[in-house]
C-alpha cells in the first residue's frame, strides 16, 4: 500500500540518479555527478559543538564559544574539502581479466586527477560486492586499482555499479558517485577432469595425441601475435633480427577436435566443464586443438589467443543473451 | 567504514591528543585520575609495542566501576561542572585502553574537544587560550589520522590539518563578533571551594590588614574621554553605618532598591567601565556619585551600588559618574538615628571630641581640630599594635599607629560624638595606571576605608583621615608608598617582581598587564563589547545586516578555499618519467613515428620495435622499464636513470658526447 504510494516518487528519484549517472569507459568526477551527506560521525560531531555551545552560553564563556565556532566553521569547510578530495578524479576502465567459474574476476580501473591536489582515502567498490579498495593520489595523479568480483556463472560478467567514495579528511561527510563503468570479464565454464574423449588417448607419459609426432624443424616464418611461446625464435630475437616463430612440419597432422558430440552422456554444463578442461590440457601440451560446437567450430590450432577463443566460445554457449551484452 | 582497525601512526596520534588533552586539567581533578589515565596510555602504547596483550574484559569492566566509584567518592561534596569533566576524562581515559577501532576513536576524540574546551571553566588565561588551540589542532590531526587507511609519515596529517584549519579561524572570529549572546538557560555554578579575598561587610580595624597585603586584581577601568586625578578616585563600595564599639556593620535589613528623586546632576561626569573581578560577593565599587548604570545593578540610598546575584563571573559594568566631594541626597529619618548612634564605651575619646567641640563649636573647626591632632605623632602601619577592649580611646590616646581603618573608625567616633553623622565607606583608592592601554588597574591592597560626615547644606561630604596622615596614601599608587612596609604583599609570591622599581621591568609588567586587559575586555567580556562594536561596525544592528555580516565573510572564505582548491587544476608538470617517453616521441616524429593519443606506451614501443627492429631490444626495456616505474610504487631513483639510459641510446643511437652528457642530463 505504502509502496505503492511512494512508487511515482522512486521512481523519479531513481530516474534522476539515473540520470546523473556518467556512463562509458572513462568517467570524470564533478559536481553533476558527486553526491555529498553527513555520516553518523558528522551528526555525532555536530552534537558535540551543540553541546559546546549551550556550555558556552550557560557559563558566559566567550572562550568556550570560540572553540564551538571554530569546530562549526571546521565542519562548514569539510563539506568543501570532502567534495574536492573526490571531484577532479577520472576513473578509466582499463582490462577485466578471464577467469574460470568460482574464481575472482580481475577488474583494473586506472583513476587519474586531472590537477595537483592530493586525494587521500578514496574507496573504489562495485555495488554487492565485499571489500573494495582504498587508494591515493600524492605526487603521482595517476594509479591502477584492481577490483575483484567473484565469478558465479559462466558467460559474460558485468560488475555492478562502481561506488567510489571518501569520507576524508575528518570523517564528517561522506561523498560518493555511482560509476557504471563500460567494462565486463568473460567467466570460462569450470575445468572438471573427465574422460578422455574417444579420437585421441594418453601415452605412457602423459602426452596426448597420435604417435606420429613430426617436430622437424622446416624453417622460420615471420611473428604473427598469438603465436605460442615455445616457437618464438629466441637466439634469433637475440640475434636482433627481429621477432620470428619456428614452423614445424608434421603440424598439420595431430589435430584434435573437441566436440560436443563426443560427451553425449553428460549435461550441458558438465560436457562444457570437461571440455575446457581438455583444452586447457591441450595447450598445456601444445597440442593443436580444434572446438566443435553446434552451429560454431574453431579451427584446432594452439596459442593463448586460440585458447581464450576457444573457452570463450564454451563460456557462451547457450548462455542467456542478456548476458552477452 | 567504522569497524575499520586504526592504523599505528593513527593510534599513535590518537594517545597523544588524549595527553594533549588532560594535561590543563591535572592541576586541578584529583591526582589519582591523572594517574589512572596515564597508565591506560601507558598500557594502550605496550600493546602497540607488542610487549602486552589488550586487557580482558574483566579487567576493564572492574577498571570501568572501580574509577566510577572513585570519582563519586572524590567529588562527595562538590558537584556540578567538575564532577562532569572528571567523569569525562575517566571515560575517555579509560576507553583509550580498548582503542583499535575507527569507532573506539571517534568516541575518545569527540570526548577530547569537550575535555579541551571545558578547561576554560577553570582558566580563561592568554596562555590557557594559546595552549587549547593547540591542542584543538592535535586533536583534529587525530580525527584526520583515523580516516587515513595507509601507513603515512607520522607529521603528514598534522601538515594537512593545520593547512585545514587555517581558513577555519576567520570564520571563527565572524562568528565570534557576529553571534548573539544568549543569557544563561539555567542556573549553573562553578564550585568554588575557597572564597576570594575582597572586601567584606563589616568592618573591625586588622581586617584590612588582610586585604591590603593581597596584590590580586579587583578591577580594572577604563574611562572614556576625561580621566580623574589620582586623589579623586575614590571606588565606594559598601557604607556601614552602625557601630558596636569596636567594629562597624550594617545591622538590619539590606538596604531597599532606591530612585533618587533629588537629581543634583554633577559638574564634572565620567564615563567609564569597570571590569569586575570575581568576588563571590554582591557589592560593586563605583566612582562618587553614580549618574547611570547597567540595569542589573541596584541603586541604594547610600549612593552604593550592588549586583542582585554574587559576582561569581569576571563582568563588565559601564557607569557615568560625577566625581564629588559631597554626596547631595536626603536623609532618611532612620538613617539619622544610626550614623548618630554610639553605644556605650570609649568615653576618653568621646570626651576629647566635646572638649574640641567647646573649643570650636563649628563643624568646619571641628574636623581642622581631628586633622591638627592627628598631625602630632600619629604613624601610618600596616602593622599596629594590638588594641584594647576601649579600642578608639586606646588608638587615639595610646598606640597612635594604625591604617585606614583605624583613622576612618576613630574619626567617624569622634564626629559622631558631639552629634554630627558619620558613617564608614569601604572601597578601593587610586589604581594604577597602565599607559599602554590607557586603564587604570585596581588591586585588592588599594583596598581603603574613609568616613561621610553629614552637613544640612552639603549632604555626606567625605572625609579622608588617613591623607591627613600619610597623604602619599592617596596621591600615589599604593604600591609606591606602601612598599617599604615589611608587611605589604607578604603572602604574594610574586612581590619582588610587583614592588620592583626597576624601570624595564615596570615597562614589561605593565605591557603584559595591558595584552591581559585587552584580552578581558575584547575577548573573555566581548559580550559586553558587542552591541557596541557591531553598532559602530555596521552603523546600527538590524537583523538583515547582522545575517549579511555574517553570511558575507563566510562566502568569502569559502570562496578563496575553493578558488585555491581550483587552481590546483592547472595541468600538473610532466614527471621525469613522461618526459623521457615525449623527448622518444619528438625524436621519432622526424620519422612519422610519433607517439599517437589514446597509445599506450607499451603499444608504441611495440610498434617502433616493428619499424626500428635494430632497435627493439632498447624499445622492449623501454617500454618494461616505464610499466614497473609506473605501476610500482613510486618513482625508483634507479629505474629512472635506467630508463634515461635506454632512451639515450635509442635518440642519439650514433652515441657521441652530447649523449653521454644527456645521460645526466
Amino acid at each position: 500500500m505504502l509502496r505503492a504510494l511512494f512508487q511515482p516518487i522512486t521512481d523519479v528519484v531513481t530516474r534522476w540518479v539515473a540520470s546523473r549517472r556518467p556512463k562509458g569507459r572513462s568517467v570524470e568526477l564533478k559536481q553533476k555527478n558527486i553526491f555529498i551527506f553527513p555520516t553518523v560521525a558528522g551528526w555525532a560531531y555536530l552534537t558535540v559543538c551543540l553541546v559546546l555551545y549551550l556550555v558556552a552560553i550557560n557559563y558566559q564563556n566567550n572562550l568556550i564559544h570560540g572553540v564551538s565556532f571554530l569546530l562549526i566553521a571546521l565542519g562548514v569547510l569539510t563539506i568543501h574539502y570532502t567534495f574536492f578530495n573526490l571531484s577532479g578524479l577520472t576513473v578509466s576502465a582499463v582490462k577485466a581479466g578471464h577467469c574460470y567459474v568460482g574464481e575472482m574476476a580481475e577488474f583494473s580501473l586506472n583513476v587519474e586527477a586531472n590537477n595537483l591536489r592530493h586525494y587521500e582515502n578514496v574507496h573504489l567498490c562495485f555495488r554487492g560486492e565485499e571489500g573494495g579498495q582504498y587508494f591515493y593520489l600524492g605526487a603521482t595523479r595517476e594509479r591502477r586499482v584492481t577490483l575483484y568480483v567473484k565469478a558465479r556463472k559462466r558467460g559474460y560478467l558485468t560488475p555492478g555499479l562502481l561506488k567510489i567514495e571518501t569520507v576524508f579528511p575528518f570523517g564528517l561527510l561522506r561523498a560518493w558517485s555511482w560509476v557504471a563503468l563500460d567494462l565486463s570479464a568473460t567467466v570460462y565454464p569450470k575445468p572438471h577432469k573427465g574422460r578422455l574423449p574417444a579420437t585421441f588417448n594418453e601415452d605412457v607419459d602423459g602426452r596426448l595425441g597420435n604417435e606420429n609426432k613430426g617436430d622437424d624443424f622446416s624453417g622460420l616464418d615471420a611473428y604473427r601475435p598469438g603465436t605460442s611461446l615455445r616457437h618464438i625464435a629466441w637466439k634469433q630475437y637475440a640475434q636482433g633480427r627481429g621477432l620470428l616463430s619456428k614452423n614445424y612440419v608434421g603440424q598439420e597432422s595431430q589435430k584434435i577436435w573437441l566436440s560436443w558430440e563426443a560427451w553425449s552422456e553428460l549435461s550441458t554444463e558438465a560436457r562444457l566443464s570437461v571440455m575446457t578442461y581438455w583444452a586447457r590440457e591441450c595447450e598445456h601440451q601444445q597440442q593443436e586443438y580444434g572446438l566443435s560446437l553446434p552451429h560454431t567450430s574453431i579451427k584446432p590450432a594452439t596459442g593463448p589467443d586460440h585458447l581464450h577463443r576457444v573457452l570463450t566460445e564454451l563460456a557462451l554457449f547457450r548462455a542467456k543473451d542478456s548476458d552477452r551484452e | 567504514m567504522n569497524d575499520l582497525q586504526l592504523t599505528r601512526t593513527a593510534l599513535l596520534w590518537q594517545l597523544l591528543s588524549v595527553v594533549v588533552a588532560l594535561l590543563p586539567h591535572a592541576f586541578h581533578l584529583p591526582n589519582w585520575i591523572t594517574f589512572v589515565v596515564l597508565l591506560c596510555i601507558a598500557w594502550r602504547l605496550m600493546v602497540y609495542l607488542g610487549r602486552w596483550s589488550l586487557p580482558s574484559k574483566w579487567v576493564k569492566t572492574g577498571l570501568v566501576l572501580a574509577a566510577g566509584v572513585g570519582v563519586l567518592a572524590s567529588y562527595k561534596q562538590g558537584g556540578g561542572i567538575s564532577i562532569t569533566v572528571a567523569l569525562l576524562v575517566v571515560g575517555f581515559g579509560l576507553k583509550v585502553i580498548e582503542l583499535y577501532h575507527r569507532r573506539d576513536a571517534l568516541i575518545v576524540l569527540y570526548v577530547a574537544y569537550l575535555v579541551v574546551a571545558t578547561s576554560f571553566l577553570f582558566s580563561q588565561s592568554v596562555g590557557a587560550a594559546v595552549y587549547a588551540l593547540f591542542a584543538l589542532i592535535i586533536v583534529t590531526t587525530a580525527l584526520m589520522s583515523t580516516n587515513i587507511s595507509r601507513e603515512t609519515r607520522f607529521t603528514y596529517p598534522l601538515k594537512r590539518s593545520v593547512l585545514m584549519l587555517i581558513p577555519a579561524f576567520p570564520l571563527m572570529v565572524v562568528l565570534f563578533i557576529a553571534m548573539p549572546r544568549f543569557g544563561p538557560l539555567w542556573e549553573v555554578g562553578l564550585d568554588k571551594s575557597a572564597a576570594k579575598t575582597g572586601l567584606s561587610d563589616t568592618m573591625t580595624p586588622g581586617d584590612i590588614t588582610r586585604l591590603t597585603r593581597s596584590a590580586e586584581v579587583a578591577f580594572r577601568v577604563s574611562f572614556s574621554g576625561s580621566v580623574p586625578d589620582q586623589t579623586q578616585l575614590y571606588w565606594r563600595a559598601i557604607v556601614l553605618n552602625d557601630f558596636d564599639g569596636r567594629g562597624w556593620l550594617n545591622d538590619g535589613k539590606p538596604l531597599p532598591k532606591f530612585t533618587p528623586t533629588k537629581r543634583a546632576e554633577p559638574e564634572r561626569l565620567f564615563r567609564y567601565e569597570l571590569i569586575l573581578e570575581a568576588s563571590q560577593q554582591h557589592y560593586v565599587p563605583v566612582l562618587d556619585y553614580p549618574v547611570s548604570w547597567p540595569r542589573e545593578l541596584n541603586l541604594h540610598r547610600d549612593m552604593t551600588l550592588s549586583s542582585g546575584t554574587k559576582v561569581v563571573n569576571r563582568e563588565q559594568y559601564p557607569f557615568t559618574s560625577g566625581v564629588v566631594n559631597n554626596l547631595d541626597v536626603e536623609r532618611e529619618l532612620d538613617d539619622f538615628e544610626r550614623t548618630l548612634y554610639l553605644p556605650a564605651g570609649n568615653e576618653k575619646a568621646k570626651q576629647l571630641a566635646r572638649r574640641w567641640w567647646a573649643e570650636t563649636e563649628t563643624p568646619d573647626g571641628f574636623i581642622a581640630k581631628i586633622q591638627q591632632y592627628y598631625h602630632q605623632g600619629f604613624h601610618y602601619s600596616l602593622t599596629p599594635p594590638p588594641l584594647g577592649d576601649e579600642s578608639v580611646s586606646d588608638f587615639l590616646l595610646n598606640t597612635k599607629t594604625g591604617f585606614c581603618g583605624h583613622f576612618a573608625s576613630a574619626t567617624a567616633v569622634l564626629l559622631r560624638a558631639v552629634g554630627i553623622p558619620a558613617r564608614i565607606v569601604t572601597g578601593y583608592q587610586g589604581g594604577e595606571w597602565n599607559p599602554y592601554e590607557n586603564y587604570f588597574l585596581v588591586r585588592q591592597y588599594d583596598a581603603h576605608a574613609w568616613v561621610e560626615a553629614w552637613f544640612p547644606e552639603k549632604g555626606w561630604v567625605r572625609l579622608d583621615p588617613t591623607a591627613w596622615v600619610a597623604p602619599s596614601r592617596v596621591e600615589a599608587p599604593a604600591d609606591e608608598t606602601l612598599s617599604t612596609d615589611r608587611a605589604f604583599l607578604q603572602d604574594s609570591a610574586l612581590s619582588a617582581w610587583n614592588i620592583s622599581n626597576n624601570k624595564w621591568i615596570m615597562q614589561v609588567r605593565h605591557r603584559i598587564e595591558a595584552l591581559n586587559y585587552g584580552w578581558h575586555r575584547w575577548v573573555l567580556n566581548y559580550h559586553h563589547q558587542q552591541q557596541g562594536l557591531l553598532e559602530r561596525l555596521l552603523g546600527g544592528v538590524s537583523p538583515f545586516k547582522l545575517a549579511l555580516f555574517l553570511l558575507l565573510p563566510f562566502s568569502v572564505v569559502i570562496a578563496i578555499t575553493v578558488a585555491l582548491s581550483l587552481n590546483a587544476r592547472k595541468v600538473a608538470p610532466l614527471n621525469p618519467v613522461d618526459k623521457l617517453i615525449v623527448r622518444l616521441s619528438t625524436h621519432f616524429a622526424k620519422e612519422g613515428l610519433e607517439r599517437q593519443t589514446g597509445e599506450t606506451v607499451s603499444d608504441y614501443c611495440d610498434r617502433l620495435a616493428r619499424h626500428r627492429p635494430d632497435d627493439a631490444s632498447h624499445f622492449m626495456q623501454i617500454s618494461a622499464g616505464y610499466e614497473r616505474i609506473r605501476h610500482g610504487q613510486g618513482n625508483d631513483p634507479e629505474l629512472v636513470v635506467q630508463l634515461r639510459q635506454a632512451v639515450v641510446r635509442c635518440t642519439n643511437a650514433r652515441g657521441g658526447l652530447f649523449a653521454r652528457l644527456c645521460w645526466w642530463g
